[in-house]
């Protein structure tokens, strides 16, 4: 059996480790779009503050894909794929297959994950704005902004917010512009937003928040400033006419399934790929995983994209598993998840911070002084959404209830206690 | 593999398991300076007012280690020990592994000036877990799957001859 797994990224290495486990004498082959061996896309963020060696980039050993029998296929980019002939066209001619840049299969995997949205503004173009996507985005902010003192990143989401703390701790004046009012808007609830906004101005962070940006724009004399210090700065423009200068911008304004060799009309795409329980695709013998797939969130019950790390290894093992002709009928997970922690505060925030027009319970701990704030949202007696902040113990035998739809009718009232952990809850999960 | 085993039933909530636990892995010989640095890998929760012992089964499918994204968190193939400890400079404190696990037995520690995540590493660098040895009734122990099936046979028939005992 001939497997061929596009993208080499969490899910694409999670499948093909599990496939060599399930079959010892297939042929897998890894075409990148990059040149580096397994590295973790959540520490591109870390990456930037110069204080992280390359080598704890890659989550797995240099002798990885020899060490499996893996071929991979490094600058390959996938430009097309024909799914009635089974075959691959890539960018890069290889001279290792007989086709040229071209690569049968028999089952393949597309896991070729997320790309940066860069939202459309006047004069960005013409400027050289920054993204984090890859190693290669992630070296090239890290190597010009050396020469940049003030820096703008738009976007007050995860990566804006990671890329901020991570620029700052290499000693640049960061600027944090968010078009929505409070950061996070999208895993925290308000609280928690500004619990989490205070320790980034408390650091020493500029945030703008309820903020557009309109333009990028040369400051006038731009010319000669550039010919006297062989570096000109860029004006970034504000909706309310605020002019902010800016010596780099990066752009953090979310990202999107990366589909952009997907020009069949066979396979139907609505959010992302859309997969059936076995992560088959609409296309036979075609699978999906990780980031470009929409999956079914276990809370909300809906299609959505869920681009994180845990959940693209779970489908990456499971359209592994079906690849390998090992029917195992995959569980819905939740699709929002997220840990990090911003100045000394750890969080872990779950599922759904507001379920429009439903009733909701909350139960709340709240703890101003230890910088303690946790949240369980209740409806119908089955956890939605939790955020812990500051305190993250148990916080995944919460997500293990909500995960499973666990009725906590009877301890509802216990979930926040200090003594509260998985023996008590053990008949539910 | 060997794992540890928990007869909750045995167990009086003496909390030597938790003191031994800490100990060992701050390479203490006193408890009091590291009582609150050195979080415990196994945990002692209440249930009916009963004392539970609580500690990671290095699951065969680890949430933990799926959700790892620095490749610190590993199972070991030989052994079966989940930990992070086999390359701890990986962890850099992102707390996914918190996040996945459902039995909440892994617990964040400021190790210098960086963070780590801490759980049961069955005590692979002593040889022999801590808690363990510190149990005065039996309530964890250290066996294989078949070992442990006999113990609590061992167990019950012990109860059963309690049981009879007091009713004569």
């Amino acid at each position: 059996m001939n497997y061929v797994i596009i993208g080499n990224g969490a899910a694409g290495i999670a499948a093909a480790e599990k496939l060599r486990k399930l079959d010892s004498k297939c042929n897998i082959t890894i075409l990148s779009a990059e040149s580096y061996s397994a590295y973790s896309k959540c520490l591109l963020a870390d990456y930037i503050s110069g204080q992280m060696l390359e080598e704890k980039m890659y989550y797995r050993d240099k002798n990885f894909y020899e060490r499996k029998g893996i071929q991979i296929y490094y600058n390959h980019k996938v430009v097309n794929i024909d799914f009635k002939a089974k075959i691959i066209t890539t960018e890069s001619p290889s001279s290792f297959c007989e086709n040229g840049s071209m690569f049968g299969y028999d089952r393949l995997l597309i896991a070729s994950g997320s790309t940066p949205i860069l939202p459309k503004i006047r004069g960005m173009k013409e400027t050289n704005a920054y993204h984090l996507g890859t190693f290669d985005d992630a070296k090239k902010i890290l190597a010009d902004s050396k020469k940049a003192r003030k820096i703008i990143v738009i976007g007050g989401g995860y990566v804006g917010l990671e890329a901020a703390f991570n620029l700052y701790k290499n000693g640049k004046e960061v600027t944090i512009i968010e078009c929505f009012s409070r950061l996070l808007q999208n895993q925290l609830d308000e609280k928690a937003s500004v619990i989490i906004q205070n320790a980034v101005q408390e650091e020493g962070i500029r945030l703008i928040l309820n903020a557009k940006v309109v333009e990028v724009a040369k400051p006038v004399f731009s010319g000669i400033a550039k010919v006297f210090t062989g570096n000109s700065s860029d004006v970034v423009v504000l909706d309310d006419g605020r002019r902010l200068k800016a010596d780099m911008i990066i752009m953090a304004a979310g990202s999107k399934p990366n589909l952009s060799f997907i020009n069949e009309k066979n396979l139907t795409i609505k959010k992302g790929i859309l997969v059936d329980k076995y992560m088959q695709t609409s296309v036979r013998d075609v699978y999906a995983a990780g980031d470009v797939v929409e999956s079914i969130d276990a809370v909300t019950g809906t299609g959505t994209l869920s681009p994180i790390w845990p959940n693209a290894v779970i489908q990456g093992e499971y359209a592994a598993y079906n690849m390998a002709g090992l029917q195992k009928e995959f569980t819905d997970l939740i699709s929002s998840q997220n840990a990090s922690e911003f100045r000394e505060i750890p969080m872990i925030a779950m599922g759904v911070m507001e379920l429009q027009g439903h009733k909701v319970e909350e139960y709340i701990d709240y703890r101003p002084i230890g910088k303690i704030y946790r949240k369980v949202l209740i409806k119908d007696d089955i956890i939605v959404g939790m955020v812990f902040l500051g305190d993250i113990k148990n916080a995944g035998v919460i997500g293990a209830l909500m995960k499973k739809r666990a009725n906590v009718n009877k301890i509802k009232n216990n979930l926040l206690n200090a003594n509260f952990g998985f023996s008590e809850v053990a008949s539910l999960i | 593999m060997k794992r540890i085993y928990v007869i909750k039933e045995k167990c009086t909530g003496c909390m030597n398991c938790v003191v031994a636990c800490q100990k060992s892995h701050a390479n203490s010989e006193f408890y009091a300076p590291i009582r609150d640095s050195e979080p415990s890998r196994i945990y002692l929760q209440a249930v009916d007012k009963s004392p539970v012992p609580l500690v990671c089964r290095h699951c065969d499918e680890p949430a933990c280690v799926k959700a790892c994204m620095t490749g610190a968190m590993r199972k070991d193939e030989e052994t079966g020990i989940v930990s992070n400890e086999f390359n701890i400079n990986k962890c850099v404190g992102c707390w996914m592994c918190v996040m996945a696990c459902p039995f909440g037995v892994i617990s964040p520690k400021q190790d210098g000036d960086r963070k780590i995540a801490v759980k049961c590493d069955m005590c692979m660098k002593r040889g022999y877990p801590a808690c363990i040895e510190s149990c005065p009734t039996g309530a964890i122990v250290y066996m294989d799957e078949n070992e442990f099936g006999e113990y609590k046979r061992q167990i019950s028939a012990e109860s059963d001859v309690e049981q009879q005992g007091g009713g004569q």
